[in-house]
């Protein structure tokens, strides 16, 4: 193994130690990244002792936790993240036809070889190099005809390819591992499958695919009914629809349809089943490994047992220009992004902008599944009218990420197909965060869930800002500043910085939380639904809450008609949108 | 209690109880210091073998894990002799870290298996199912990355990443203001 090596690597690979299942280069790998970094030992033996603990202790795993599935599929959604976030993690090299892991292979005392044996050796190894490459370059692979096309591809790499999957290529019957990225396959049948990493995925004809493992969207065309996506132990056959479906290691498989219908069937042979169940649009099936079907409808669904589908690839902002439009094309390096698709505004030269203005309305308003504004370089997006539609925006995701997002005018539709919020400052790995600014100025904010929330500063080092001038921003769920990076609901870094600035606007929150940062209110006011007035105080004391340069005093008030408490300074007493006699000051600092 | 009043049954008895309590930490102590889970249990079972043996050299009221650690260092250090030149072995100063760091964890004791449960009970259900299905139902990674036709490194990654989570819990549990 060489390259750099990140944290699950590490991890993963002291468990190959333990177990044995590691060959003596990788054994050095370890050994020299233990020999330079004194941190990593400490966390060698933690990661010992966690596995001394697992293996040896019979009383870890009580009832309480008999409810757990035996498999993650929100594990292969949590590591496809961690797929596509990844810096440059060296991966082994794999070759299917025989196994990745070794053992261990002990020195041996050598033996001595004789002239004649070893002329018998290379005889042999000349002999086997030719029936090897007669193999190749006979394999049944290029006798059959193909299956159909990669038509779209996002750094995708499969680890049958020593190349990257590039657009164009056609598919045949064969396996792909797909370890990094996503393509989309168009078969000659019509079918169109999105895959996303991790998957492993056999196409086996035009009208089946086998998915071992990982997660696929396929829309299926009318002359195209009854394609089946076999799993390990399931079977989804298609009545005319699009659907997701993913599978877990277990090879428990979720399937979610978002149009039409399908028939989830208990046995991977969709000829032989016992009980099949139809799944329609808007509902997930769900098969375990107890055997059984449940079917729930999506919305049913908790937000953390759902999983999240790539139903397109994402598209990337490609134009030079200094300010060139969201809805032209020509602008984008797959042509313009929809609700199926993310919106990648990345490493754009600084001084230029991706811009939405009045032109961007009714069918003509711009859309994309989510958006990234900024994921490790520069992205900016300017809105000055017009509309965009979308489920979360992102803004400097990640680490060296600088993203932008100014909004003078438009209404930004943020939709709750995935966590409606937005994100200004990420960090989705260690060792950095992203900066991101919402800077708004006109226009407003909608979010059609009423849990839409807005996070700044997720993840250590990340720093988000928001700054309303003369403008409104009405949050319906949570305000937060300074989140943990806390995947699967685990703090395991610091938090990263929030800064809200609040100058003749309005902002105004389901409730606020500051766990780092601050708000700065020039002349604004800031409404938090219920009476939450003591904790307004404290943040007040705490300096979480000032007013700009400490001038004007900060007044706390609750507006009992409205359940709303108000934080403004003096100076904007005149602009309360409600009256006096409605209120119940509590003065600043009155909290000791 | 002193082991002199004791009849065998009960001196039995109390071995087995002391060594209950304490077995996890010894080889968790040796599994550090051979890293191969197959040569720590071998390795544990010979000190265990030594502990009964001179069970009676144990004082009473003193750390019945702190005599177990003195045998097992010393039956680590045979196998390392009696394989010294078949067993891939750290850095002498690499080793010797280990050792104190492992002394040091050790220290923590039961509030390390408290942690660990807490934090089990913070992972998802499905990332719980994995661990489960490796730890619980002892079926090798190996053979589940086999069963479902992924890469074996895969496996070890996804592993990886959810002992990283734990291990990370863990700290922040045992030590909330950041001390190691």
């Amino acid at each position: 193994m060489t390259g750099r090596i990140d944290y699950d690597d590490f991890y993963g690979l002291i468990l190959r130690v333990i177990e044995g299942q590691i060959s003596d280069e990788d054994f050095f790998a370890l050994e020299a990244i233990l020999q330079k970094d004194r941190c990593r030992r400490r966390e060698y033996v933690e990661s010992v002792l966690l596995y001394a603990m697992l293996h040896k202790s019979n009383s870890l795993f009580d009832k309480q936790f008999e409810g757990a599935d035996l498999c993650s599929i929100k594990l292969w959604e949590i590591l496809a993240e961690d797929e596509k976030n990844a810096p440059a993690v060296a991966v082994p090299k794999m070759e299917p036809s025989r196994p990745l892991i070794q053992k261990v292979e002990y020195k041996r005392a050598q033996r001595k070889f004789s002239k004649s044996s070893l002329l018998t050796v290379l005889v042999s190894a000349a002999a086997l190099l030719f029936f090897i490459f007669y193999a190749a370059l006979t394999a049944p692979r290029q006798q059959q005809p193909p299956l159909g096309l990669i038509t779209q591809v996002q750094e995708a790499a499969a680890a049958e390819h020593k190349k990257p999957l590039r657009t164009g290529a056609a598919v045949y019957p064969e396996t792909l591992t797909l370890q990094k990225g996503s393509m989309k396959v168009e078969l000659d049948s019509g079918v169109e499958l999105v895959i996303a990493s991790p998957s492993q995925i056999v196409f086996e004809t035009k009208n089946s695919v086998l998915l071992n493992i990982g997660s696929l969207v396929a829309a299926i065309p009318p002359q195209a009914v009854s394609f089946t996506v076999r799993t390990p132990l399931c079977s989804v056959v298609d009545y005319g629809t699009e659907f997701g479906i993913s599978v877990d290691a277990a090879g428990q498989t979720q399937v979610e349809v978002f149009k039409g219908k399908v028939d989830l069937r208990d046995n991977p042979n969709p000829l032989v089943f016992g009980v099949s169940r139809f799944v329609t649009a808007g509902q997930i099936g769900r098969f375990d490994l107890s055997g059984e079907i449940t079917i729930q409808a999506a919305h049913e669904v908790p937000a953390e047992n759902k999983n999240i589908y790539v139903r397109g690839l994402p598209i990337e902002w490609a134009a030079k220009t200094r300010r060139a439009v969201w809805n032209d094309s020509a602008n984008w390096d797959k042509g313009l992004p929809n609700l199926l698709h993310a919106a990648f505004l990345k490493d754009m030269k600084p001084g230029t902008a991706c811009q939405i203005d009045a032109s961007h309305s009714g069918a003509a308003r711009a859309q994309a599944h989510y958006i990234n504004v900024g994921l490790r370089g520069y992205g900016c997006l300017e809105m000055s009218g017009g509309q965009l539609e979308t489920n979360e925006i992102w803004i400097g995701r990640q680490r060296g990420g600088q993203g932008l997002f100014t909004l003078t005018g438009g209404t930004v539709l943020i939709g709750d197909e995935l966590e409606s919020k937005i994100v200004v400052g990420g960090a989705w790995e260690d060792g950095g965060g992203g900066q991101g600014l919402l800077d708004i100025r006109g226009g407003s904010i909608q979010f059609s869930s009423d849990r839409g929330s807005v996070i700044l500063g997720w993840g250590a080092a990340a720093e988000g800002t928001i700054r309303i001038e003369s403008a409104e921003l009405i949050i319906p769920g949570q305000l937060r500043l300074g989140r943990a990076n806390d995947v699967n609901g685990m703090q395991i870094t610091e938090e990263g910085v929030g800064t809200v600035y609040l100058t003749k606007g309005l902002l105004r929150a389901g409730s606020v939380l500051i766990s780092r940062g601050r708000i700065e209110i020039d002349s604004g006011t800031l409404e938090i639904a219920g009476d939450v007035r003591q904790q307004a105080q404290q943040w007040i004391q705490n300096s979480q809450i000032t007013s700009k340069d400490g001038q004007n005093p900060l007044t706390v008030a609750y507006d009992s008609q409205r359940n709303t408490t108000v934080v403004k300074a003096a100076a904007a007493v005149d602009s309360l949108p409600m009256r006096q006699d409605q209120m119940q000051t509590l003065p600043a600092g009155s909290l000791k | 209690m002193d082991q002199k009043n004791l009849d065998k049954e009960q001196k039995d008895e109390y071995f087995l109880r002391l060594l209950m309590g304490n077995q996890q930490n010894i080889y968790a102590f040796i599994l550090a210091m051979v890293h191969n889970r197959d040569d720590a249990d071998d390795v544990l079972q010979d000190t265990i073998t030594v502990m009964w043996r001179n069970f009676s050299s144990y004082q009473p009221g003193t750390s019945f894990v702190a005599w177990g650690l003195t045998i097992a260092r010393n039956m680590v250090l045979k196998f390392y002799e009696k394989n010294r030149h078949s067993k891939l072995k750290f850095a002498s100063e690499i080793e010797e870290d280990i050792t104190r760091f492992t002394a040091k964890m050790l220290e923590s004791g039961e509030s390390r298996i408290e942690a660990l449960q807490n934090c089990l009970k913070k992972l998802n259900l499905n990332d719980l199912g994995l661990v489960r299905l490796h730890y619980e139902q002892g079926k090798p990674l190996k053979q589940i990355a086999i069963e479902r036709g992924i890469p074996v490194y895969m496996i070890y990654r996804m592993m990886g990443h959810i002992h990283k989570l734990l291990a990370h819990c863990i700290r922040k549990t045992l030590f909330p203001e950041g001390a190691a």
